[in-house]
Formats: C-alpha cells, sequence, structure tokens
C-alpha cells in the first residue's frame, strides 16, 4: 500500500540544475501591483567579497550590493558604486566593481580624485571594508620571535614578549624549527594581530 | 541478478550529477579564479548562468500573489562547457559556491553512444580536484538527475495521424485519470517523491511535465533525480560508489515508467 509520510525530504530538488530546464516555464501570474512603464527593478546581488588580485586579496563589503535593472536601456546599474554594465554582461558586475573600487583607491591615495569622484570614494567606504582591506592588503614585515611548541598547537613567542597560536597551515612555515629555536621571518598579520603567513624564514643565533 | 537491459536510443537527453557541501563565500572567491584556470582547459566555453530572480509573495487577504520589489535576487553561476549554449553545450560544468555539477547531453536519435559510463567517467576525473582545491572536507549530499524528451524526434511511433501524442502508451505514471474525458491538456506538471529503501534517507523525485516548445508539438520531459545524503566522512570514491547506486535506482525506475512498447522502441540491444 502506499502512504504519504508527514516528514517532509531534507532538502529541494533543483530541476534547474539540468540546461535542459534553463528554459523559464512560461506560468501565468497575477500582479495586482501595476509594474509601471519602463520601472526600474531594484535586485538584491547576495555577496559579501569581491576578489581583487586574482582572489588573493578580498575586498569585504558591508552591505548587500543592490543592481538595478533598467528595461529602458537594457543596462543594470550597481547603486552606490556608479557601476553600468548592459544586463546581458552582468557576471562581469564583481568584476567592474572591484575595479571601480581600486580605481578610485589609487587616485585617493595619490591624492588626485575629481570632486565628483571624491564623492563617488566617499560613498564607496560606507559598502567596504575599508580598514580590513587595507590590513589584508599590507606587505608582511619582519619580525623575530622564539618557537615554543610546534605541536599540536604552534605557539610562539615575539620579541615584544606576546605569544600566539600559530595555525596549522600557516605553522608549515616554521617545521624545520625546533622548540627553542629563535628565528626571523617576514610576516603578515590580521586585524587581531594574528598570524595569516610567515615567510622567508632565517635561524638567529 | 540479471543485468539492466542496454537500449541504443533511449530518450535520455541529458545526465546530470552534482554534490553539495558547505563553502564559505571567502573561500570560494579566494580561489575561483585558479579553479576557473584548471577547467577551461578542458571546458573552454565560458558562460555564466544569470537568473533574475523575482519572488512572489501573497500579502493580500484576497490570496492574490502580489509583486515584491524587495525580493528581487540577482544569481550568477560560472558555468564552462565544451560546446556553447546555442551548440547544446554537449558537456558543462557548473560551479557555484557549495556546489559542483557536471552536467553531459546526449541526442537520442543519433544512437546512444553516451552511456551513464561516460558521466561517471568525467565526474569522477573532476570530484578530487574540486574537493582538495576548495578544501572541502565534507560533502551533505549527491544527485543524479536524468532528463528524458518524450516528443517526435524521440517516440515518433506514439503519435496519431492527428498529431496527438498517445502519452499513456509510453509511460505508466501520471496517465490514468479517472473518469470519462477525451484527451489531456497542458499544463501537464507531475510530481512525486517517494523514500528508497537504501541508502538510508536517500529519495527519488519522478516529474513528468509538458515540454512547451510549438516546434516539437506535444511533447513531455520526464525527469528522474536520485538524492542521496552524504556521511560526512566520505571521500570522492565513496561518493562516485554513491552516484553508482542512484544510477541503479534509476535504472530500474526507468524499467517500470516505460510501457513495454515504449522501450521496445528504445532499441533494446540483444
Amino acid at each position: 500500500m502506499m502512504i504519504l509520510t508527514p516528514a517532509a525530504p531534507a532538502v529541494e530538488y533543483d530541476l534547474r540544475a539540468a540546461e535542459s530546464h534553463a528554459q523559464p516555464a512560461h506560468r501565468e501570474m497575477v500582479s495586482r501591483q501595476d509594474p509601471g512603464v519602463r520601472k526600474r527593478t531594484v535586485f538584491s546581488f547576495p555577496r559579501t567579497v569581491l576578489p581583487v588580485e586574482g582572489g588573493h586579496l578580498l575586498l569585504r563589503l558591508t552591505r548587500t550590493p543592490r543592481v538595478a535593472l533598467d528595461p529602458g536601456t537594457g543596462e543594470c546599474e550597481v547603486l552606490n558604486w556608479d557601476v553600468r554594465l548592459p544586463a546581458t554582461k552582468a557576471e562581469d558586475l564583481p568584476r567592474e566593481m572591484a575595479r571601480k573600487f581600486l580605481e578610485l583607491f589609487s587616485k585617493a591615495d595619490a591624492g588626485t580624485l575629481s570632486e565628483q569622484e571624491q564623492a563617488g570614494w566617499l560613498s564607496l567606504l560606507d559598502e567596504v571594508d575599508f580598514q580590513a582591506f587595507c590590513v589584508d592588503r599590507a606587505a608582511p614585515h619582519y619580525m623575530e620571535g622564539r618557537l615554543l611548541t610546534p605541536s599540536p598547537q604552534c605557539r610562539v613567542e615575539w620579541h615584544d614578549g606576546t605569544t600566539k597560536k600559530i595555525s596549522p597551515i600557516v605553522a608549515r612555515s616554521l617545521s624545520l624549527l625546533r622548540p627553542g629555536d629563535e628565528f626571523g621571518a617576514y610576516v603578515k598579520l590580521d586585524l587581531n594581530n594574528d598570524v595569516l603567513g610567515i615567510e622567508r624564514l632565517t635561524l638567529i643565533g | 541478478m540479471t543485468q539492466p537491459t542496454y537500449y541504443l536510443n533511449p530518450p535520455i537527453i541529458e545526465r546530470v550529477a552534482s554534490v553539495y557541501c558547505e563553502m564559505s563565500e571567502e573561500t570560494f572567491e579566494s580561489r575561483l579564479e585558479d579553479w576557473q584556470n584548471m577547467v577551461r582547459e578542458d571546458f573552454p566555453i565560458v558562460e555564466p548562468l544569470k537568473e533574475w530572480l523575482i519572488n512572489f509573495r501573497e500579502v493580500t487577504e484576497e490570496k492574490i500573489p502580489v509583486f515584491d520589489t524587495t525580493e528581487p535576487t540577482l544569481k550568477i553561476t560560472p558555468r564552462f562547457s565544451r560546446k556553447s549554449s546555442k551548440e547544446g553545450f554537449d558537456w558543462s560544468i557548473r560551479c557555484p559556491a557549495g556546489q559542483f555539477t557536471v552536467n553531459m547531453h546526449s541526442n537520442p536519435t543519433q544512437g546512444q553512444s553516451r552511456r551513464y559510463t561516460h558521466l561517471r567517467e568525467e565526474f569522477a576525473r573532476w570530484l578530487p580536484r574540486w574537493l582538495q582545491h576548495f578544501g572541502v572536507e565534507k560533502v551533505h549530499r549527491i544527485t543524479l538527475h536524468y532528463v528524458n524528451a518524450l516528443s517526435h524526434q524521440t517516440v515518433p511511433s506514439f503519435y496519431d495521424k492527428a498529431g496527438n501524442f498517445l502519452l499513456g502508451k509510453v509511460i505508466t505514471v501520471f496517465t490514468q485519470i479517472p473518469g470519462e474525458h477525451e484527451c489531456l491538456m497542458p499544463p501537464l506538471d507531475c510530481t512525486a517523491t517517494v523514500k528508497l529503501p537504501s541508502p538510508p534517507d536517500s529519495t527519488l523525485q519522478l516529474t513528468v511535465k509538458d515540454l512547451l516548445n510549438p516546434a516539437l508539438g506535444p511533447a513531455v520531459l520526464l525527469d528522474f533525480v536520485v538524492q542521496i545524503p552524504v556521511d560526512s566522512a566520505a571521500g570522492a570514491e565513496q561518493i562516485i560508489g554513491l552516484l553508482d547506486q542512484a544510477h541503479e535506482h534509476i535504472v530500474k525506475r526507468f524499467e517500470l515508467v516505460f510501457t513495454p512498447e515504449a522501450k521496445a522502441s528504445f532499441n533494446p540491444a540483444a
């Protein structure tokens, strides 16, 4: 006998994973709201990061970007970013957003922003985590320290007396060291002074 | 155990294998470009899938869907293929964050040169690379999806002189409607999901939907989708093993869902 269980499936199926289902279903929906003539529709573009430098550097966003689609011009625009593209090229929006940021960042750094660009730059600073970007972008700087324990939790005492745990991936850079070894290296830190990377290792003494 | 029948011209137009996992956007975005460079050696056509998704919500007392301007979403899915969409993709890979999908197309009218083993081989070649590249430690589930097109091109002997499609002579499901009537009419949209005896919590979904393509005349898409939850410790080999089990389930249902007359028209191999 066929029974119907009240337990719903854990996950939904997505038939659209098949290219053969790429065509939208032509079913009629009824709306009571007049969409208006040539009215722009604003879409959320859910993402929290934009890749810069091939993904080696990420630009973190503070709010979900919003994209306005204009049926009159066939263009889409990222609001507050001054980035416009034909809707058919919407896949390039993340790239163009990152490029816009880099362009204004470079001009701001060089002090060559025009008045209009200055306003755009200030608007963009509300959209991104600029502090995190600057920290992520900063070059590693030289530090000296002593390896306390290599495993299971790698710990290092830095020259200023602070002690830090090193993640297993980063700790691979120290795999040749023995407990007590003193070393110098170029170290990349995050906002909390946690170690993101260690390179150009040298033994001291 | 008897071997499943091999058909030279089954109406299968696409087979799709997918795995799903949790993946942070940071992990995905920081490794996507290197992944694209790897994939593009084999899948040179880049055509990201753009979806302008508009949701409808019932917000009135009359229960009439009202266009909700706060919900629309733009979704972009990286997609790579061997041929362009205009040429029918042939093979394609989709890889949004937390998902890896391989699509294999076939043309039932040109003889069944492609089988599950071809999809399996390609999937097994790329899955370990995807797992390693994105540092995936835990896959949640896999799905295997077969799309069958029942049309004048794939089952021509089941159309009468007036051009009507004798669907009830092709499939055994969703065609028995009690009462007196002349014919089925579009829209035809039937879905059933059943829980399978094994692996635990696996399910099969069967969908029959009219194919809205005036050039084809009356036609139907029939989908089999098997979904299997994955044990947290499963690696690439175990995942492929589960994919094999999903395939076996689909093969068994294929034998039951199509009528003997339809299967005879698919040219069973001797």
